[in-house]
């Protein structure tokens, strides 16, 4: 049965025409250790039907160590949201239910423009930071 | 991220309300600002731990 009632599916099938560039989904569960996040694998293949610009790699967070390291997966359930040629960075941990759903689908709307929609005055300035910052916000299901 | 599946986390990061954002590990708010405070916490961070790590 899919996770995805009819109607949600309709409305993504919109939010999804504005798609611009490719976008490359990694989802990364592990039955075992962790049920709950097969349901977000289940749920990330859902969407990537929806719209031949999305694309899903299903990965074992145990078996697949390789990818796990190169993406710098640190705990599932976990998504990586990355453009055909660029990887910015953005990951999301845990169930996307309720309000974290949509911070989802935000987060593949901007990769495949390719554009924070940040100021000119944001850029300029993050462009002169001299090394990576980790930035993590953490929500709860509403 | 969704921190109820997480709470050791939730607890080492001393989440107790929701939206809390972390900038490296260092410096930290609750709720939402506009762009321009996140920026700040981005510079602050980086400033805070580049001397210590470069």
């Amino acid at each position: 049965m899919p996770l995805m009632t009819e109607e949600v599916t309709a409305q993504l099938k919109g939010e999804f025409a504005q798609l611009v560039g490719p976008v490359r989904l990694a989802v990364f569960s592990q039955a075992l250790a962790d049920p709950e996040s097969e349901q977000v694998r289940r749920l990330v293949e859902e969407l990537a039907v929806l719209d031949e610009r999305l694309s899903v790699e299903s990965y074992n967070f145990v078996l697949d160590k390789e990818r796990v390291e190169a993406l710098k997966i640190a705990r599932i359930p976990a998504i990586a949201i990355m453009g055909a040629e660029k990887d910015y960075g953005i990951r999301m941990y845990g169930l996307p239910s309720g309000y974290a759903f949509g911070t989802l689908v935000d987060a593949i709307l901007d990769v495949s423009r390719g554009d924070s929609g940040l100021t000119d005055e944001t850029r300029a300035a993050l462009k002169e930071l001299t090394r990576p910052v980790h930035v993590q916000v953490f929500s709860t299901p509403t | 991220m969704e921190v109820t599946g997480y709470p050791e986390l939730a607890q080492k990061y001393h989440v107790s309300s929701v939206p809390k954002t972390v900038v490296g590990e260092t410096v930290e708010f609750v709720g939402a600002g506009p762009e321009s405070m996140l920026l700040k916490h981005v510079q602050q961070a980086a400033g805070a731990s580049g001397s210590l790590i470069v």
